[in-house]
């Protein structure tokens, strides 16, 4: 690390207001690394982006440079040519990272230089998510472009606080690093709880104020949360990343800090895929190495504008290239050209993961695209968690935007008028919501299927 | 018309674009695969296939493996609407289409019966040996030859490397699960030195 750079940080870490920090990090970043950041701001600068239904021979290069290095590819059909039969290639999924990893990562990957992340599978189990310094450092270059997407030019320098990484957690890692692909400006991840912070709320304003970053990176529940508490933060982008972020919600935290919000719409298998881009609606891919498709149930592509899930080929990950891994996350897809002229694919309507079934007054099966579909004009809420229990009654827990109140009466109403005006139910309003650990189950349904009948009160 | 393979093999080549549909669940107005199948029964067979029979035909789940075996039948369907193929046996069609396709299907992609030369060849020659035909001007043992390179190709491609493969699948997994219990142990603790109130 440069002497600029470790001065900055310094002062950072033992600032006498700083955060209960736990971990040591670096970034892991050296010259190779910023090579492979160089090259990829050059291709999201030129490359033309996959903004096609059909693959580009990019792609088709992508997967057939696989076919020897992957146990997943290596029994493909005789005869089997990727571009032709590029809808034949089979899908992955996440379960598939806890069953089958080892098909998954190039057979001659060296796993010495693997960074790791875990995640959990939709069994549960936990899985492990292999990665490269030099494939993190790269979503920087997508950062960039987002934010150029929204007027905002991202200037750092060395040893300069520049960008945070805030969340309201119980528990989480908290440490503050410099970010060689910035210029080695200093990166803190903070956890805005109280109890975070040795000085308790005084020093996590005065922290703040003092570390003024131009850049956040956070989630709804916890920008909703930043805004409630006054939190002196004035960023010039924020991004918001995780969960479904609303339109009034965004617009609340974009007057509040005078700032320009970017949703992101990425996971930690695939890396970043989707952003939100003044002008258009949707989420934008604007990498162009990353191939999306929509897919029906059966792994068949859906028509554009069609519901189906959203499943991804590419990426930069040398540990875990994407060969069409269906992301448990659904929407529509199209094209449209970007204000700066170019064609990119659009993904509409993103709702993460599979939708949920539940089970109306008949027995009939009500989906939560539906159900979402209704709440959200209602009013403008920060999380939601609607949970039908195995009587068949009914819990929706909304957190409020702070200073906007939520009719719960209409709540009601809505969902009434989907399972039933006799259907036992209750809306709470909920200020605490994703406090426990950041994570909110927003759909869950405990009727067993066969011969469902929820009981009415 | 006789049953010369490379004739066979031609007219898969040509096969017209109808015959190489890719079929989906969604596409109601789609090709109805057991239609063309009656139709080549009735056309070729010493029989029509029955609804029984016809009903291997029509998709029975969007599945894209129940879907390729279909694709395939297709594509048979087109080779076996040859004047050649007169007087079919409807029992050994039957049994080509709904079974022999099927387990080709799982191995083979259907436009490659039209694309590629030697899984043309290999199509032509297992559906003649299905239906008990003989290839015109080869003799007996040169045609089970030339079926079993095709075959034994695919065979042996599949089975060559199983057992080295497996080993190597083995030891990579060790390798990552090594790393995953790394990870955990590392997250283990982290969460002993986070302080909370």
């Amino acid at each position: 690390m440069r002497q600029g750079a470790w001065d900055g940080l310094r002062r950072v870490l033992e600032h006498p207001h700083a955060p209960r920090y736990n971990q040591t990090l670096g970034d892991r970043v050296g010259e190779r690394e910023l090579e492979a950041l160089a090259a990829f701001r050059e291709v999201m600068r030129v490359r033309p982006r996959e903004a096609a239904r059909e693959p580009s021979s990019g792609t088709v290069r992508f997967v057939e440079a696989l076919r020897e290095r992957l146990f997943s590819l290596d029994a493909l059909p005789l005869g089997f040519d990727v571009a032709r039969d590029f809808e034949e290639l089979p899908t992955t999924c996440r379960d598939d990272l806890a069953r089958r990893l080892e098909d998954l990562v190039p057979r001659d990957a060296k796993l010495a230089e693997a960074i790791v992340y875990s995640t959990s599978a939709t069994t549960g189990h936990a899985v492990i998510v292999p990665s490269h310094p030099s494939a993190m450092v790269q979503n920087l270059a997508h950062l960039e472009a987002a934010a150029a997407a929204h007027g905002v030019a991202l200037t750092h320098a060395e040893g300069v606080p520049f960008a945070l990484n805030a969340t309201v957690q119980r528990e989480t890692y908290v440490f503050a690093t410099t970010m060689s692909g910035w210029s080695g400006a200093v990166f803190a991840k903070v956890n805005l709880a109280e109890h975070g912070w040795a000085g308790g709320a005084g020093s996590r304003r005065r922290f703040l104020e003092e570390f003024a970053p131009a850049f956040v990176a956070s989630e709804p529940v916890t920008l909703a949360e930043a805004i409630a508490l006054e939190l002196p933060l004035a960023p010039k982008v924020v991004v918001s990343s995780a969960v479904h972020l609303s339109a009034a919600h965004a617009a609340l935290i974009t007057r509040a800090w005078g700032t320009k919000l970017v949703d992101l719409y990425s996971t930690t298998e695939t890396g970043p895929i989707g952003v939100t881009v003044p002008g258009v609606e949707g989420h934008v891919v604007l990498v162009p190495d990353l191939f999306v498709e929509a897919l029906d149930e059966h792994g068949g592509r859906v028509p554009d504008g069609a519901r189906g899930e959203l499943t991804v080929t590419g990426g930069r990950n040398p540990y875990l290239p994407l060969v069409r891994y269906r992301t448990g996350d659904h929407g529509r897809l199209g094209t449209v050209i970007t204000p700066d002229g170019r064609p990119a694919r659009v993904i509409l309507d993103l709702e993460g993961r599979t939708p949920v079934a539940f089970v109306g007054a008949r027995g009939e099966r009500i989906g939560s695209v539906d159900i979402a579909r209704l709440l959200r004009p209602i009013a403008a809420f920060v999380q939601h968690a609607l949970h039908q229990r195995a009587d068949g009654s009914l819990e929706l827990r909304l957190r409020p935007l702070p200073g906007v109140p939520l009719p719960r009466a209409d709540f009601e109403d809505a969902l009434r008028s989907l399972f039933g005006r006799d259907a036992r139910l209750e809306v709470v309003i909920d200020g605490m919501l994703g406090n426990a650990n950041g994570k909110v189950v927003a759909w869950r349904c405990d009727v067993t299927r066969a011969g469902a009948r929820p009981a009415t009160q | 018309m006789n049953l010369d393979v490379q004739r066979l093999c031609a007219r898969l080549a040509a096969a017209p674009p109808i015959f190489q549909t890719k079929l989906a669940l969604t596409e109601p107005r789609g090709v109805h695969v057991d239609a063309v199948v009656a139709d080549l029964s009735l056309a070729r067979a010493d029989r029509a296939l029955d609804v029984a029979e016809l009903g291997s035909f029509a998709p029975s789940s969007g599945d894209r493996g129940v879907l390729r075996h279909l694709e395939l039948v297709l594509v048979a369907s087109w080779l076996l609407y040859d004047d050649a193929f007169a007087g079919l046996s409807a029992a050994r069609l039957f049994t080509l289409l709904d079974e022999r396709l099927r387990a080709l299907s799982a191995l083979v992609v259907p436009r490659a019966c039209i694309e590629d030369a030697e899984r043309r060849e290999e199509l032509v020659r297992v559906a003649l040996a299905a239906l008990g035909l003989a290839p015109a001007g080869e003799e007996p043992a040169f045609a089970e030859d030339r079926l079993a390179a095709l075959d034994s190709v695919r065979r042996q491609a599949l089975l060559r490397d199983a057992k080295a493969r497996e080993q190597e699948r083995a030891a990579r997994r060790a390798e990552l699960e090594a790393l995953k219990r790394q990870e955990e142990e590392e997250a283990r603790k982290a969460a002993r030195t986070t302080f909370e109130d």
